[in-house]
């Protein structure tokens, strides 16, 4: 009995040693699984052990092997992409063929847009201010009235956009962009939340804090020049309404907010506001409160809807209220015509161009390239350690 | 230049393995471990780093290029919801998933072919090179990232809010295109990860600027109403990209790599014989 069960241990390990000895593939795979687990041989060791100790020969061996899953095996049906010479030059000529045609019709677009740019902040003041121009600016008394004359180029279409363009105006700066109160502007019920709207936050008047409405240096520093235009004896008719952002108007400045307190402290900064209109209708506060994202940017100030001919002459009576002349500024007066790439601007359809030009090049030379130094494909006379024995 | 401990837990106890980094119960599994397994981590490692270099200097040098046109008062470019989801959300993802799953050979010819290990030793995917061109292309990708846009809308009326937008989508666009350009091995999860991520990207950039508390409410929508904006997006990613791809493609021609020639053999199914030279260890059967 005891030397029958001895024969069976021995025959037992011997089958295990040499199922051990063979690497089959799931047994490779279990290792692997182990060998990326600190302890998973540990437990397949006892669970051998426990095999050899017990001495009965299961049928079906306690396997303590983790599920087999094409994750964790890393073998997920995979696709392995390698860019041959043909995708290559496919690639470079599909992007010169879709960039080339855009970059026409871009350019082709700007072309089409008819822009009239007329700069009057040095010519709009009076000789005899010249040289002192901020003082001129800055005093309320004196006249600020300018009349120029400006030439259509070519035929303008409606609707035709009147944008003052200011430069070296920086809205984008970081204190004057928090300097305002989203709340306040929606709301009358928040009209004491001007934390962020420091210094023009309250007015100091009598010992008593009353807050402004709308607070901040963005609103204080409000664009006021306006401008008439007088074609052939008649007024263009500017349409100052729907210049602003729909969303703005709904939702982002209340209705029921109207302006309080506004332009009374001490320094002047722009504009003032009529306060019996909500700001919601304020539109020109509305457009003026989209903070600008660069330094020279031009905001909308009415839209014309009547055409203007070749070679029209247009009359401009315009109030230059503005104070750019303290800092270098330059404002500008444009009207312009759009198209479905914005304003007249060449860069893109130029920027295209390039672009598709270049890889049309790039396609061409690796043509060249694959004809005159081409490489077989997996080509084993190009690894390293046969390149050695070659050479 | 290794800096791995392996213990063999066996007859003689585990002190060897409470030591170790890695255990294992017999020397034949360093085969595996060492071929197999660290040619696989350090190609990871190695791309994974410059790969992670690169996303963060992008993103920051965009902010840095703008900064230059705010009268130097560091306004950030991107708004601030979007600058913590950049690394957060938009982007890491697809940096996990690729740095866990990428395989850039398959396990039978690395077992076969020994000398592909090789690649390693000669520091064939990280190196002090590599480090410096994976930072100029960086330069280049931000520059154009920043400078289209900037060029494009110089002396229009677009807004803060919407222009960040437009640099956030185009920076995420193109940080995920690079990696799907290098990603080597397609699965199911690479392609739900990178472009889900995209995905994930549009959706947080809408439901930011839907909030009325925030200051660039409502950008994205006025700026997908611009034909400029779609042909920014597109010609950016082309533009930034291109030089990268050219330069790839060239080098793979023309001084490929033993890997590269690996992967083609696998793929188009050459017999990888060796000619002449006799290789010390036999390979394993597989």
């Amino acid at each position: 009995m005891f030397f029958g069960y001895l024969l069976r241990l021995r025959r037992n390990l011997q089958l295990l040693v040499i199922e051990k000895l063979k690497p089959p593939a799931d047994l490779l795979n279990a290792s692997a699984v182990q060998s990326s687990a600190a302890d998973g041989l540990v437990v397949a060791d006892d669970a051998v052990m426990n095999e050899v100790t017990n001495g009965a020969s299961k049928s079906k061996r306690i396997s303590k092997k983790p599920q087999y899953s094409r994750f964790t095996q890393q073998e997920l049906p995979a696709w392995k992409p390698i860019l041959t010479p043909g995708w290559v030059i496919t690639s470079f000529l599909a992007i010169a063929f879709l960039f080339i045609p855009i970059g026409l019709v871009s350019l082709f677009a700007s072309e089409r847009v008819v822009e009239i740019v007329y700069r009057y902040d040095q010519d709009c003041v009076p000789e005899m201010y010249r040289g002192n121009v901020t003082a001129y600016i800055q005093n309320s008394l004196t006249n600020k009235t300018c009349i120029e004359n400006i030439t259509v180029p070519k035929r303008m279409d409606p609707p035709i956009y009147v944008y003052y363009l200011l430069d070296n105006f920086y809205q984008n700066h970081r204190r004057y962009v928090k300097s305002r109160s989203d709340k306040q502007l929606r709301s009358a019920a928040y009209e004491f939340s001007t934390k962020e709207c420091e210094p023009e936050a309250r007015l100091n008047k009598s010992r008593v804090s009353l807050p402004i409405v709308p607070c901040g240096l963005i609103a204080w520093s409000l664009f006021n020049d306006t401008y008439n235009l007088i074609m052939k004896e008649k007024v263009l008719d500017i349409n100052k309404k729907g210049i602003a952002w729909k969303s703005d108007t709904k939702v982002k400045f209340g209705s029921n907010v109207y302006p309080k307190n506004f332009q009374s402290n001490d320094l002047i900064g722009g504009g003032k506001l009529n306060e019996s209109i909500p700001l919601s209708e304020q539109e020109d506060l509305i457009v003026w409160m989209r903070t600008a994202a660069l330094p020279t940017f031009r905001k909308l100030y009415g839209k014309i809807n009547t055409s203007l001919e070749a070679h029209d002459t247009i009359t401009v009576v315009l109030e230059n209220n503005y104070n750019t002349y303290s800092f270098g500024g330059q404002k500008k007066l444009v009207l312009s015509t759009t198209s479905w790439i914005g304003g007249k601007n060449d860069f893109l359809g130029i920027a295209y161009l390039t672009v598709g030009g270049i890889c049309l090049f790039m396609a061409l030379n690796f043509i060249l390239l694959y004809v005159f130094k081409p490489r077989p494909l997996g080509d084993p006379s190009y690894l390293s350690w046969n390149r050695k024995t070659v050479n | 230049m290794a800096d791995v401990g392996i213990g063999i837990s066996g007859q003689e106890g585990r002190q060897a393995v409470m030591a170790s980094d890695f255990a294992m119960g017999q020397f034949r599994f360093l085969v595996p471990l060492l071929l197999v397994h660290g040619h696989w981590n350090y190609q990871r490692m190695g791309y994974m780093i410059l790969y992670n270099f690169y996303r963060n200097a992008v993103f920051v040098l965009v902010l840095f290029w703008y900064v230059l046109f705010t009268g130097f008062t560091l306004t950030t470019a991107i708004t601030e919801w979007s600058s913590v989801l950049y690394s957060v959300l938009y982007t890491s993802v697809p940096t996990i998933v690729i740095a866990i799953l990428d395989k850039d050979l398959s396990r039978r010819s690395l077992l076969t072919y020994p000398q592909l290990y090789g690649d390693g030793q000669r520091q064939e995917s990280y190196s002090s090179t590599l480090f410096w061109l994976t930072i100029a292309d960086t330069l280049w990708q931000s520059i154009v990232v920043f400078y289209v846009p900037f060029f494009a809308y110089w002396k229009s009326d677009i807004d803060g809010s919407s222009l960040g937008d437009l640099w956030t989508l185009t920076v995420v666009f193109l940080v995920n295109i690079h990696l799907a350009m290098d990603v080597i091995r397609w699965t199911w999860i690479s392609d739900a990860s990178i472009w889900g991520s995209i995905i994930a990207t549009c959706i947080c950039v809408i439901i930011i600027d839907v909030i009325p508390m925030l200051p660039g409410y409502w950008a994205i929508f006025d700026l997908v109403s611009k034909g400029s904006f779609w042909i920014c997006l597109l010609g950016i990613q082309i533009a930034a990209l291109f030089p990268r791809f050219g330069i790839k493609m060239f080098i793979q021609h023309c001084k490929p790599s033993d890997i590269q020639i690996a992967r083609e053999a696998d793929k188009f199914g050459n017999s990888m014989e060796l000619t002449g030279q006799e290789i010390e260890m036999n390979p394993s059967r597989r």
